[in-house]
């Protein structure tokens, strides 16, 4: 009895991980003899990997330039978020969606939230007026983000004008991109507008 | 000790048997002196002649088991020291290795990503099973030096037997013995 306690309490000093267990962590890293699956981002046995893909419908061609901007539906005042799901494979720059606050707001904020995996390249979000062609806000870590280690949450929480066209720029903040061999990643792009304060 | 005991109650008479039988015992009490008497007596008395025959007694079985040195005793129980303090190390890494083994294994989905912590636990597990092992290793050489030291230097146990005899004569007494190693 003691020896198969003692069996028990000494045996098994290899980890034991089962594949699909963990999700990719930064830069694909994966247990040794996992690999990242880039459909499900999960770490599974590497030779059943999957390299990484676009989900059907959220690579919109013709979105790299605020002229061709992905438009986003007008929205009240005051507003339950808009959500989008996008990708940006390999070589893609930007991701530009448009939008326009209604001019019947005395006063407006615009709240945007950008949510990718840790797994593969870092992305940046910028807030800009189209009107002057220039950036007006850059996100910032969410103060309510949720304790997910898998996803990084970024936001931007800004006062804008009512009645003014503006942008969103989804593009790679050039970290975490593996030396260039996981530059690519799929994000969640919610927004909404807000009364501010 | 019972190698003694049965030494000195069995030698003695298996060495009695080759000894030929020309004197009377003086412990079997079966007349045999008075025989021998009746066979030498035409020079002498009965009585006389008897006590010229030789008496020969029991051996004397000595059996001295040998001791080791303080030296023998010193390094074997280094060895074994070094021994248990290095199986010591072997158990220790083994169950630091089982410790971060356990931190990271994972049979289902837990939805949290690999992290570099998790990456130096996983290393910290598997670096401390090979020390384990070599620990393990070596300790288990020095143990099985140890017990073959502590065979190979027993020390011998001598025995001694004496054939002690006694012939009485006409004018004393002579009393001998001889030893066989």
């Amino acid at each position: 009895m003691r020896a198969t306690w003692l069996l028990l309490v000494l045996g098994a000093c290899s980890p034991e991980i089962a594949s699909g267990s963990y999700l990719c962590g930064a830069q694909e890293s994966c247990p040794p003899d996992e690999a990242c699956d880039g459909v499900t981002d999960t770490c599974v046995l590497t030779s059943t990997a999957m390299p990484f893909a676009c989900d059907m419908n959220t690579e919109h061609a013709g979105d790299d330039t605020s002229a061709t901007a992905r438009p986003i539906p007008m929205l009240a005042c005051v507003s339950p978020p808009y959500r989008e799901s996008g990708c940006m494979p390999l070589g893609d720059t930007a991701d530009w969606f448009q939008l326009t606050t209604p001019a019947s707001c005395t006063s407006v904020e615009i709240q945007a939230r950008l949510v990718y995996p840790v797994a593969y390249q870092g992305l940046s979000l910028e807030l800009w007026d189209l009107g002057m062609n220039s950036s007006i806000g850059t996100d910032v870590p969410c103060p309510d983000a949720i304790d997910d280690p898998a996803h990084v949450e970024r936001c931007i929480n800004l006062t804008v004008t009512p009645g003014v066209n503006y942008g969103l720029l989804v593009k790679p903040s050039g970290q975490g991109a593996c030396d260039g061999a996981c530059a690519y990643n799929r994000y969640d792009l919610s927004v909404q507008l807000a009364t501010p304060g | 000790m019972k190698t003694v005991l049965v030494l000195a109650l069995v030698v003695p008479r298996l060495a009695l048997a080759d000894i030929p039988d020309d004197g009377a015992r003086p412990d079997d009490g079966s007349g045999a002196g008075s025989s021998m008497g009746s066979s030498a007596g035409s020079n002498a008395a009965p009585g006389e002649q008897a006590l010229q025959a030789p008496f020969h007694h029991k051996d004397i079985v000595v059996t001295s088991t040998g001791e080791r040195s303080a030296k023998n005793i010193a390094i074997l129980a280094s060895v074994a020291g070094a021994a248990a303090l290095i199986g010591g190390l072997g158990v220790y890494y083994n169950l630091d290795s089982k410790s971060a083994s356990d931190e990271v294994s994972a049979h289902r989905p837990l939805s949290v990503p690999w992290t570099t912590d998790r990456q130096a636990t996983y290393d910290r597990a598997h670096d401390s099973a090979v020390k384990a092992e070599i620990f393990y290793g070596v300790g288990g050489a020095l143990l099985i030096g140890a017990v073959v030291g502590l065979i190979v230097t027993q020390p011998k146990t001598e025995t001694t037997v004496i054939h002690p005899h006694v012939a009485v004569g006409p004018g004393g007494a002579v009393l001998g013995g001889s030893w066989s190693f």
